[in-house]
């Protein structure tokens, strides 16, 4: 997952479609190379484990 | 007498950069390479076509700042990449068409072009790749 960082390349934040512009022959390696893209993690924050903290009251 | 007459004003990608904002030059030449096939009995040489070979010169102000010309093309000099040029930053249409060299392949890339009270600036010419031309 890549993000553009360049106005040179596009609207700065928006997604880039790498496997798309590959097809079209652009060298991606070089576009992160020059800093016009950001490769963004595709890891999604786990949340910790549901806990009871209160105590019972019977 | 012209027909139609457009400001020089042409829109130049290099590998999906947008650098025209740094261009000051661009010729796109289509290239058909001949291939002579003249025969005893001719009287003329005969040529027919070959590969295609186009070409995409641009002149480029040469800068090292952030995303600019140098930042683009210090990964590009022995690989293939894709330019696009059209006459003018209106919509693409039939009279502002889009021209696309896809797989083109720069070859070589001047670092510095230094003369005393000038910019410096770099030609850059991109050889080969299949060419397009897109209307819309």
């Amino acid at each position: 997952m890549f993000k553009i960082s360049s106005e040179r390349l596009g609207k700065i934040g928006d997604f880039f479609d790498a496997a798309a512009a590959e097809k079209d022959g652009v060298n991606i390696a070089a576009l992160i190379a020059g800093g016009f893209l950001a490769e963004t993690s595709t890891k999604t924050e786990t949340k910790p484990a549901k806990t009871d903290s209160e105590q019972s009251e019977d | 007498m012209a027909t139609s007459t457009y400001l020089s004003n042409p829109v130049v990608t290099i590998n999906s950069v947008d650098l025209t904002d740094q261009a000051r030059s661009a010729v796109l030449t289509r290239v058909i390479e001949s291939l002579e096939s003249t025969a005893f009995g001719s009287t003329s040489r005969v040529y027919t076509s070959g590969l295609e070979n186009s070409t995409l010169t641009v002149t480029l102000y040469n800068s090292y700042a952030v995303t600019e010309t140098y930042a683009t093309l210090k990964a590009l000099v022995g690989t293939q990449t894709t330019v696009t040029i059209k006459p003018t930053s209106g919509a693409t249409s039939a009279t502002n068409p889009v021209h696309t060299l896809t797989g083109c392949y720069l070859e070589t890339l001047p670092l510095v072009n230094g003369q005393l009270g000038a910019l410096d600036t770099i030609d850059i010419t991109f050889t080969g790749g299949v060419y397009t031309v897109a209307i819309a």
